[in-house]
């Protein structure tokens, strides 16, 4: 078999397999059937309380259809990964799974692991961003829907601002580069950043191309696997001038994301004044100040969130959004309802339980004000969190998830490298482009 | 002469604490993590509890889940060392003391096991016990890694079992004993220094192994506790006074079971058996 | 094996004649019922699995479709000029080096140090062991709070008043891999320990209390005739560190990933983070590249320091 040069995004067009449509149309058949059935459903949210709150959910979907059996296995995050690509190698995958989309959800298409549920979503996929329910739709046919999305902003300790004598956080880039200036000579640690595990670094470089670039240069990216280009370079350059001033932690380019001594410790801690997160960062700061436990109890500073800042003479709308869209998918075997407890997972009761909890922003655009009505003090912030996803003209997936886990890969590498001071923008770019072309 | 030997003494004694220390600090700061905070680990990375957390310890030991994994984890180092011990001793007994064609051929095999990278091993591995009906059962996991301890087992018996003088050999075989009476009522006896050190070997990596059972155990049921420890990590976040409290807690079987078997290790071989 | 303590059949031998075909004493059904369950296991796990993954090596595959993409030998082309590889390749040289230099004699010392009648020494030997018997990921945690910024280390050293010396421990490209290393000895040394002590177990009193008598001093008695008698376990264990030093995988990947950057990867690292990209069909030949490199030094130990072992089997001459 010739091999078919790789596409990358999700308005890509060829080498979808149009076989599995058929194949599983036998499946999709009526749900009228009262034969006994067993739903196998892998999710992440292996910790309260989300682990309570969907089991909640299957028993009452359970009660509402008693020949259905529900078995769940929760899964950490970096665990699920490996056992699901064992899985789907094995042709065992389960019934309903995390997704992220992009290209990992493609491969997985390819392999014939996942059903299409166009059908049987027809009615539900419109009430989710339009942005998210699209990372879950390869070549016109619906593979998943959304229930929780992403935006990666900028966290800041406002306490620390005001100490530095900053009364307003920066819109601009150059703006940025001054705060944090004035920062250092008020003796704080502008940033904080775990450029060990490399993907958070990747935050910064993906958001300077976005800006730099617009929606047009990042999609176009996905289709030319050419990343020589201006925007990309120029990200590179801008990631090298704010690396140049030294604003990080101690040890930042061993650090991790979430222990006390990497990103989410250090700015918990108030040991840095910034950091470029996504939204979930704020339960991962109270869980790293002991909070865990204590839903109602502030953090013992006043936060706050900015968007990322416009770069000056970019093409990018100041008001893109990056960020992903987790999802759920169903397997290939999957029986008929299982699509239909996908649709009541994703329905706005349990939306609302899901924003509510703190656990997430939910995708159904209907529940998504329910953040602000959890218990936790941070609805403010929140707010504008939400303002800013719901704004948003153009949604740009992580990259490490958006493209395949080899060039996904590759980008966080750079990332880090760049960080470290290791590499000019041009090798990056470079680099980056041989993954993607030999793919 | 005599303060020589006093010297010596101390200098011994000096070294092994000196070692001890080395060993005992970041142990200590294990078993001291879990009862700290994890602010309290952020803020003074170093320092005694203040104050005392006695939740995390105290929220595991009554946890179902976590001695649901602990007999998990008993049950398959348990059935590894079964596996084990009797196949490498049995193997590298023919190996050591009797020679075939073909005998250094078969000890280069097993050697092969330990040469090749196990990561790459385990996608066809996985898809094997898939086929045999082995997923989600104790012993897909103990299975593979018995078969992969095979090698360190065989090539550290080897030499054991060949240094047993062949006086001990020719005298049993005169009274007419066959290799295998020979095996077990002579060579097993005399080799309780190097079983147990196996023991504990297999025991060891069994005890801490995650990958294999993380992929062969999806049934909650069946999890084990570095699968446990690892599942204390939530998708965003991580405690880590938990994940000290939990590991130490992990940690005390595995110990306890190397101060019994180290008992066989030391005391097996004594000249006065060997010589006649 | 001239160090054995009665007679073998390797001195009958030590001509450089041809093994006998057979031993009497035995039969060819008893040895292959002696070697199957063992090779039962092992071929079913262990060798048809690896036979599998080297026919991934030959395709192009991400895991998941059907092996259709082949590709032949372009997966070692690349292998071979992937300088990342080749860095973890090093990387691994240089753990050898120190593995071998530091820690094994340290650890028959200390195997000598509880092998003499101490009170207490039960207990040593426990705790001595203890680093072995924690599992990798406490120790990547527990090490990463010693080493950090500010950690352990660092205020113990600012306690004496030599901050100067402070360093990015596990951050800094440069020193990263020293740094493992220290952790690598903490963790593994108790395994070579209790290996070295059951082989001084072994030897029997008796010889080491007649050179005494004889008028040898400790030094000499430990070195004409315990380390000999040592030697066929002193030489697995050194072959054991070489191959464990080859494969190590678990602490470097749960304390830096291999990073950062890369500074700190091994072969087995650099193999993950294949099958992390999706790269299957590379990741194979990766492994049986590490392979081949693994089989080279092992023969390479084989023949020129178990020599001795293995006179009299018409193997070596």
């Amino acid at each position: 078999m010739p091999r078919t040069p790789r596409r990358h995004a999700v308005l890509a067009s060829a080498s979808i397999l149009a076989v599995i449509a058929p194949a599983t149309a036998v499946l999709a058949e009526s749900p009228a059937s009262a034969e006994p059935v067993t739903i196998e459903w892998w999710h992440l949210q292996n910790n309260d309380p989300g682990l309570t709150d969907w089991q909640n959910m299957a028993d009452a979907f359970m009660a509402e259809n008693p020949h259905v059996t529900i078995e769940i296995t929760a899964q950490e995050n970096d665990a699920f990964k490996p056992a699901i690509q064992a899985a789907v190698q094995a042709g065992d995958e389960p019934d309903l799974f995390q997704s992220w989309g992009g290209g990992v959800l493609l491969d997985q298409v390819e392999a014939g692991a996942v059903q299409d549920i166009s059908e049987g979503v027809a009615d539900t996929v419109d009430s989710f961003s339009p942005g998210a329910t699209a990372l879950y739709n390869l070549d016109g046919v619906q593979y998943g829907l959304p229930y929780n999305l992403s935006l990666v902003g900028m966290w800041y300790n406002v306490d620390l601002f005001t100490e530095a004598g900053i009364t307003e956080p920066p819109t601009t880039w150059a703006g940025l580069l001054e705060v944090v200036q004035t920062l250092q000579d008020a003796g704080i640690t502008p940033i904080a950043v775990g450029a060990g595990a490399q993907w958070p670094a990747h935050f910064w470089y993906s958001y300077l191309m976005i800006r730099i670039g617009g929606a047009d240069v990042m999609t176009q990216l996905a289709v030319d696997n050419n990343w020589e280009v201006p925007a990309v370079i120029e990200a590179g350059e801008h990631v090298a001038e704010l690396v140049a001033m030294e604003p990080f932690q101690d040890g930042y380019l061993g650090a991790d994301w979430d222990t006390p001594d990497g990103e989410a410790g250090t700015f918990a801690s108030q040991g840095a004044a910034m950091d470029l997160q996504g939204q979930w960062a704020l339960g991962a700061y109270r869980n790293q100040a002991g909070l865990a436990d204590s839903p109602e109890e502030p953090l013992p500073f006043e936060i706050g969130w900015f968007p990322f800042p416009e770069v000056e003479g970019g093409a990018g709308d100041p008001a893109d959004a990056f960020g992903g869209a987790d999802g759920f998918v169903v397997g290939a075997d999957a029986p008929a309802e299982t699509v239909d407890f996908l649709n009541f997972i994703t329905n706005v009761e349990n939306q609302r339980t899901f924003g509510i909890s703190g656990t997430g922003i939910p995708a159904n655009t209907e529940a998504s004000s329910s953040v602000t009505e959890g218990p936790a003090p941070d609805g403010p912030v929140l707010e504008t969190i939400l303002e800013t996803l719901n704004a948003a003209p153009f949604h740009q997936q992580f990259l490490d998830q958006f493209y395949t886990a080899d060039v996904g890969t590759e980008v966080n590498l750079q990332s880090a490298t760049l960080f470290a001071g290791e590499s000019s923008p041009e090798e990056a770019a470079a680099a980056i482009t041989a993954v993607a072309e030999s793919g | 002469m005599g303060s020589r030997r006093i010297l010596t003494g101390l200098g011994l004694y000096v070294v092994a604490i000196a070692v001890l220390a080395m060993v005992l600090i970041p142990l200590s700061f294990s078993i001291l993590g879990g009862f700290r905070t994890n602010m309290q680990l952020i803020e003074s990375p170093v320092g005694l509890p203040n104050p005392w957390v006695f939740e995390h310890y105290k929220d595991i030991a009554t946890d179902a889940r976590f001695w649901r994994q602990v007999r998990n984890s008993v049950v398959i180092a348990l059935l590894t060392t079964a596996v084990v011990l009797p196949a490498a001793s049995l193997a590298a007994y023919v190996i050591a003391r009797y020679r075939f064609r073909g005998r250094e051929a078969v000890y280069g095999l097993f050697t092969v096991g330990l040469l090749f990278p196990v990561a790459v091993a385990i996608v066809p591995l996985y898809i094997t016990l898939r086929q045999v009906g082995l997923l989600n059962n104790p012993l897909g996991v103990a299975l593979p890694q018995a078969a992969f301890g095979l090698p360190v087992a065989i090539i550290v018996m080897r030499p054991f079992f060949r240094a047993i003088p062949k006086e001990m050999q020719d005298a049993a075989s005169i009274d007419g004993a066959g290799p295998f009476r020979l095996y077990w009522s002579v060579m097993l006896p005399l080799s309780r220094p190097v079983l147990g050190t196996i023991a504990v070997i297999t025991v060891v990596m069994s005890w801490n192994a995650f990958f294999l059972p993380l992929l062969v155990l999806t049934d909650v049921d069946q999890h084990t506790l570095p699968i446990g420890v690892n599942n204390i990590s939530a998708q965003y976040s991580t405690d880590y006074a938990r994940v000290l409290a939990y590991t130490t807690l992990a940690m005390v079987p595995a110990l306890v079971f190397y101060a019994l078997a180290e008992r066989q290790i030391v005391s097996g071989l004594t000249a006065g058996a060997v010589k006649d | 094996m001239t160090a054995d303590t009665g007679g073998t059949r390797s001195r009958r031998g030590a001509g450089g004649s041809r093994p006998r075909r057979l031993d009497r004493g035995i039969s060819w059904p008893a040895i292959l019922l002696f070697l199957l369950p063992a090779l039962a296991i092992y071929a079913g796990l262990v060798l048809y699995p690896i036979v599998q993954s080297t026919r991934y090596s030959l395709y192009d595959w991400n895991g998941l479709e059907p092996l259709t993409d082949f590709v032949g030998v372009d997966n070692f082309r690349r292998a071979f000029s992937d300088a990342r590889f080749r860095a973890a390749i090093r990387h691994n040289g240089y753990i050898i080096v120190l593995s071998l230099l530091l820690q094994i004699p340290f650890a028959l010392g200390l195997a000598a140090l509880l092998n003499v009648k101490l009170p207490g020494r039960r207990l040593l030997r426990t705790l001595f062991f203890a680093p072995y018997v924690l599992s990798e990921v406490v120790a990547g945690v527990v090490w990463r709070q010693i080493l950090r910024p500010n950690g352990l280390l660092d205020q113990g050293l600012s306690a004496v008043g030599a901050e100067g010396l402070s360093r990015e421990w596990l951050a800094d490209p440069d020193i990263v891999l020293y740094s493992l290393f220290v952790i690598i000895s903490w963790k593994y040394f108790g395994f070579h320990m209790i290996l070295l002590l059951a082989g001084l177990q072994q030897i029997p009193k008796e010889i080491g209390e007649a050179a005494l008598i004889d008028g040898a001093t400790s030094w000499q008695k430990f070195r004409h005739v315990t380390l000999p008698l040592l030697g066929p376990t002193l030489r697995v264990s050194v072959f054991l560190s070489i191959i464990g030093a080859l494969q190590l995988f678990d602490l470097v990947w749960v304390t830096t990933k291999g990073g950062p950057i890369g500074a700190s990867s091994t072969m087995a690292t650099h193999l993950y983070e294949q099958f992390r990209r999706g790269l299957f069909g590379y990741a194979s030949a990766v492994s049986i590249v590490i392979f081949g490199l693994c089989l080279v030094v092992a023969l390479a130990y084989q023949r020129a320091v178990m020599r001795r072992d293995l006179r009299g089997t018409g193997l070596v001459g």
